[in-house]
């Protein structure tokens, strides 16, 4: 039975990983890019680039509000950081709907206050409901479907490490100079072990974060745990209209913003007040979750809270929201783990690399599996089964067919007319459209060329687009490096090293494929032969 | 899977073969999945923790169990383990949760059994 069980696992591994592959590798993919939705949005709005927060920020905030909203029921200030450098201000008109809905708002430059107007885009946020709800489905569908694959990936992941007992042993051994089949399978392995803690995290918190959809049935709420209060009735209704000398003066933010900074240990990256004409009431909420046990909520702010009275600048309450219940704050945890709701840029950083792995090892598996089966099922006149060669077409159109797709999403932010009717939705629809070309492209052409192609021009697209910044933008890299402007910066080199390594890979492939063309070299011989057979 | 595995190298597989895949497919998703639901509503009632926070612990944990069953299902020899396992364990959760039910029990007994 032990033969079996390893060689069973095999099998298992092999087709729970195939079937759902494709859409696990644009799960993965998405979902990498998604631990930085907040700077990719901020990429995709050139219009608010040139943002610099000061050290009156916050209180140029207040007193904007102040002038803009001296009627609103409440007033609300994001404050800039370093995910996203601008200053947000919304406020809730008397009798305005309660929910996001009931707001009005603007976007400030945090330095000047300069109203901005950006470009009407969805940014990181497609990306990142993409990643687990796919688009124009029912909502509860497009969970399922991608329910139903990260359970396929869990069970994937479990009998990939059963099948590879060396699996330490695997780790160290990539024959990149080797090509074919083998080369694959090294970086399946190297990519699938070296993330091993992270894929099995990601993966079970993802199933645990749709647990009201996979498994609702033990669950007395749905699974909507903790979701923060419900917003507060609009019952003050004002009468008189009050200008702007009405309202009473407030404590100086500064202060009060220090001392929340005292007891976080990080900055606060909202300002909420209640009732500025009337009690007042300033409530902070940090930049993020300072424990990973806070619950992960939806936005990307912290769920601690901190009130003052907003006349005095005094600390009137504390408000945690610790969950006194370790189920509930295990529950959180695995939320939190998921969001990297709580991660500084250091950990957002080794999350994205992660991703990266996790996405290669899905990819690389993919590729690992037509190759094997064209090479065991090629007919002596070496054409091989029909259903091969769909799935080496479908291999194309998943992994490069959606890079290209991507790609061409950040280059219609860039040349789609900023003033455009629907302006975000074309933005989605090119990134449909080029992927469904994209995705017919490689059953018109040979395995190899149809290869080749889509890596050629996913390269030249991602290093267009730091080219394209230049051509119209004021924000490009010979501007944001020496301004040190990280998110801009930062983004287009990394679209740059992408272009590089969709190049590199292109020239790779152009030159070998998928021929297992054994070169000896001293390397080589020195890494321990194994039977390919052996290692499903 | 060991004798269902092979029919590979090229030629097709048989319909049996294709039969015992099935039939494992179906035992392992469609019924490991059951399985996983039974064995979660009875650890909601088992586990020594208020309702809500059973319910949760217990729901967390239903992926491994699913899990399980699929690797299961895809691993042991013969239908008759497949399905005998599945269903044997499957009928054993409802069992006792049709008895904790009767008995009047649940998340107040903590774990008293």
């Amino acid at each position: 039975m032990k033969g079996g069980f390893r060689q069973s696992m095999a099998w298992l591994h092999a087709w729970v990983g195939i079937l759902p592959g494709w859409l696990l590798f644009a799960v993965f993919l998405t979902g990498t890019i998604a631990f930085f939705r907040t700077e990719v949005t901020f990429w995709m709005q050139p219009e608010l680039h040139a943002s610099q927060p000061g050290p009156e920020t916050a209180a140029m905030a207040m007193e904007r509000l102040r002038t803009l909203a001296p009627n609103a029921e409440s007033w609300v200030v994001g404050l800039p950081e370093e995910r996203s450098p601008t200053l947000s201000l919304s406020w809730r008109e008397p009798g305005a709907p309660p929910g996001r809905r009931g707001l009005t708002g603007t976007v400030l430059d945090a330095g000047s206050g300069v109203e901005l107007h950006p470009r009407d885009t969805a940014g990181g946020n497609f990306l990142y409901r993409f990643h687990y709800e796919l688009y124009a489905l029912p909502r509860d569908w497009g969970r399922a479907i991608v329910g139903i694959a990260t359970m396929a990936m869990f069970v994937a992941i479990l009998s990939g490490v059963i099948t590879h007992r060396r699996i330490f042993k695997d780790f160290f051994t990539f024959r990149p100079a080797k090509g074919g089949q083998r080369s694959w399978l090294d970086g399946h392995n190297a990519a699938a072990v070296l993330g091993l803690p992270f894929h099995l995290m990601i993966t079970y918190s993802g199933l645990v974060l749709f647990i009201s959809t996979l498994m609702p049935w033990a669950l007395d709420d749905g699974g909507r745990h903790g979701r923060g209060g419900a917003p507060p009735d609009a019952e003050t209704t004002v009468e008189k209209q009050l200008t702007p000398a009405d309202l009473p003066e407030f404590a100086p933010i500064g202060p009060v913003l220090a001392q929340a900074e005292a007891l976080w240990g990080i900055p606060a990256g909202r300002i909420m007040v209640e009732d500025p004409a009337g009690a007042a009431v300033i409530t902070l909420a940090p930049r993020r979750n300072t424990r990973l046990s806070a619950h992960s909520g939806s936005g990307s702010i912290g769920v601690e809270r901190l009130h003052f009275d907003g006349r005095s600048g005094r600390l009137i309450g504390r408000d945690d929201n610790i969950e006194e219940s370790a189920v509930q704050a295990t529950n959180n945890v695995l939320g939190s783990l998921h969001r990297a709701r709580f991660a500084d840029t250091t950990m957002r950083w080794l999350f994205f690399l992660a991703g990266v792995a996790g996405t290669a090892m899905v990819g690389t598996g993919l590729i690992l599996w037509t190759v094997k089966r064209a090479k065991q099922q090629a007919r002596p006149d070496g054409t091989i089964p029909r259903h091969i060669e769909v799935m080496e077409r479908l291999n194309i159109a998943a992994i490069t067919g959606l890079t290209i797709a991507v790609g061409a999403y950040f280059v219609a932010n860039r040349l789609l007319p900023v003033d455009m009717a629907d302006r975000a939705g074309w933005e989605i629809r090119v990134f449909f459209a080029v992927w469904a070309a994209f995705i017919l492209h490689p059953f018109l052409r040979p395995l190899r060329v149809g290869w080749v192609e889509q890596l050629t021009i996913a390269a030249g697209l991602f290093a267009a687009i730091p080219l394209l910044n230049m051509a119209v933008t004021g924000s490009h890299l010979f501007v944001t490096l020496p301004a040190g402007s990280w998110i801009v910066a930062g983004f287009d080199l990394i679209c740059l090293l992408t272009a590089l390594g969709l190049g590199a890979t292109a020239l790779k492939v152009a030159g070998r494929w998928p021929v297992a063309a054994v070169r000896p070299s001293g390397r080589g011989a020195r890494v321990r032969r194994r039977a390919v057979g052996r290692v499903e | 899977m060991a004798q269902a595995a092979r029919g590979a190298r090229g030629r097709a597989p048989s319909p049996r073969y294709r039969l015992d895949v099935a039939s494992r497919a179906v035992a392992g998703i469609g019924g490991g999945y059951a399985l996983s639901v039974l064995v979660t509503l009875l650890l909601a009632r088992l586990l020594p923790l208020g309702a809500a926070d059973a319910g949760l612990a217990a729901t967390m944990g239903s992926f491994t169990i699913h899990a399980i069953a699929i690797i299961w299902a895809f691993s042991v020899r013969g239908q008759a383990r497949v399905w005998g396992g599945i269903a044997g364990a499957a009928a054993l959760a409802g069992l006792l949760l049709i008895v904790i039910h009767e008995i009047g029990g649940g998340a107040q007994m903590g774990g008293g059994l």
